[in-house]
């Protein structure tokens, strides 16, 4: 009983920070949004892009603290945030190895972290929302397997 | 106990995650070497600046460098050359002896190609030729042919622009002096698009060293580089979306002269050609670019002909209010008037080299 309410705690907190980063994410972004669609444009990777993606990226970040907030869609929030942190890694990692040029950084208190800390935050993150999908999914199958009477 | 489901969920999602991006990352690369995007990319300080030097006047042209001086010309007095030691920064004044020195000149211009310099007037027309040593000029070339533009590209070749007799239209051509003159004009360089004079008026770069010839248009997003014949290499666009010169020409006047309705749009404003690279200056902001930058700096834009792409942009800083007037480039060695100083910049060996 202990154990599974420190999973459940842990779990609690991990779906609080998730929604905090992204909430923070998302705000930063649309707060100054001229400015985030200059450092989309000059980024290295995406600069074609960055028309769709600086709607989408904030929305997407939007739409995963909505997902992540309301019960039945929360295991769906869990799979959305690991996707689009894995995204953003993704980014990172081709930013640093295949770029001509390292861009600024991004805004925000994150402004502060190098690139390969970033990494990390990124992983730390990302090893979370695997927390949350794993941990629902069995929850889950748990209920599944009680609805089925196995 | 089954738990498999939820990892090979989350493994396909995680794979097909690194892969959008990987995707878009490579479609990204592709459209903005490639294709006519009109987005900049700007990598973090490509130059160093190493310094300036105040010359006391903004009249001055680039008139060539031969290690470790750079050789500027007056406007304003065309006789006068500078000559600036970049190591010891000592800056020297030099009077230009001439020949024929009665003819009606209207438009010098004074260019060094070691050991000797030119001084061209294609109004006259006249080109005189003399030694770095003694700066004395002699006749070179008389009444051969008129030129609107001219510059040397080695001690017995001039790379010149003038109007065909044939057509009325602006000509690329290239003037060969051995043992008597040739004139040698490739009339397929410029393509008409308006006039045949207003709209192909451009820019004339040379690189001396590898003996290539270039030509960038004012007023449209194209570009040619030729080798030292003339022989057409390469016609290339910029990453600028404008490929129709936007003039407005006035009909002619009783002075028999044509004129420019509106200003034109300006899409490029200087070149410089080193090697592979091409440097395009321009004023025209792309997506995503505060406008606030032009009014302190150009824009840079450079090109790989070789390669045929876009490479990246950098911001070119004026001094006191004043833009970046003209530059060239000079192996690693960016050197640039702005106003009354002379700024020298380093090109940093991993941005610049291929």
């Amino acid at each position: 009983m202990i154990r599974s309410s420190i999973v459940s705690w842990v779990l609690y907190v991990s779906r609080i920070l998730l929604i905090i980063l992204f909430t923070y994410a998302a705000v930063s972004k649309l707060v100054d949004f001229q400015q985030f669609g200059v450092q989309l444009g000059q980024s290295p990777l995406l600069t074609a892009f960055a028309d769709y993606l600086v709607l989408a990226v904030p929305l997407s970040e939007i739409a995963i603290v909505v997902l992540l907030l309301i019960k039945p869609w929360r295991l769906f929030g869990y799979y959305a945030s690991f996707s689009i942190l894995l995204m953003f890694t993704t980014y990172i990692v081709l930013t640093l190895n295949f770029s001509d040029y390292v861009p600024c950084s991004c805004g925000g208190v994150l402004e502060d972290l190098g690139w390969s800390e970033h990494i990390i935050f990124n992983l730390a993150f990302v090893l979370l929302a695997t927390f949350g999908v794993l941990y629902l999914e069995k929850s889950f199958g748990n209920l599944k397997k009680l609805k089925d009477g196995v | 106990m089954e738990f498999k489901g939820p990892y090979i969920r989350l493994s396909v999602v995680g794979c097909l995650s690194v892969a959008a991006v990987i995707l878009l990352f490579l479609l990204s690369e592709n459209q903005i070497h490639r294709n006519n995007a009109f987005t900049r990319r700007y990598p973090h300080h490509p130059t160093t600046k190493l310094f300036d030097i105040p010359l006391g006047f903004d009249s001055y042209y680039l008139a060539g460098y031969d290690e470790p001086f750079v050789y500027l010309g007056n406007t304003t007095a065309p006789k006068h050359i500078v000559r600036v030691n970049l190591r010891s920064k000592d800056t020297t004044h030099i009077r230009v002896q001439m020949e024929n020195e009665e003819l009606p000149y209207k438009f010098i211009q004074i260019k060094v190609v070691k050991p000797y310099f030119f001084v061209m007037d294609g109004t006259v027309p006249i080109i005189l030729k003399g030694s770095l040593r003694n700066w004395k000029a002699d006749t070179w070339m008389k009444d051969e042919a008129f030129f609107s533009s001219a510059l040397p590209i080695d001690t017995q070749t001039i790379y010149v622009r003038t109007i065909s007799s044939k057509t009325n239209e602006s000509v690329l051509g290239v003037v060969e002096k051995n043992e008597n003159f040739l004139v040698d004009m490739n009339p397929n360089v410029l393509e008409r698009q308006v006039d045949g004079v207003f709209d192909v008026d451009g820019i004339m770069v040379s690189d001396n060293a590898n003996q290539k010839l270039g030509y960038v248009y004012y007023y449209r997003n194209e570009f040619m580089i030729m080798d030292r014949d003339l022989k057409l290499m390469k016609r290339l666009h910029t990453v600028d979306t404008i490929h129709k010169a936007r003039l407005e020409l006035s009909e002619i006047n009783s002075h028999g002269e044509i004129q420019m309705n509106k200003p034109p749009l300006m899409v490029n404003k200087w070149a410089a050609l080193s090697r592979n690279l091409l440097f395009i200056q321009s004023d025209r902001l792309g997506k995503y670019e505060p406008k606030e930058m032009l009014e302190k700096a150009s824009i840079v834009d450079v090109y790989d002909w070789e390669n045929e792409t876009y490479e990246f942009s950098f911001y070119l800083y004026g001094i006191l209010d004043e833009k970046p007037r003209e530059f060239n480039v000079y192996g690693d060695l960016l050197i640039s008037l702005i106003g009354s100083h002379l700024a020298v910049y380093r090109l940093k060996p991993e941005h610049f080299e291929d």
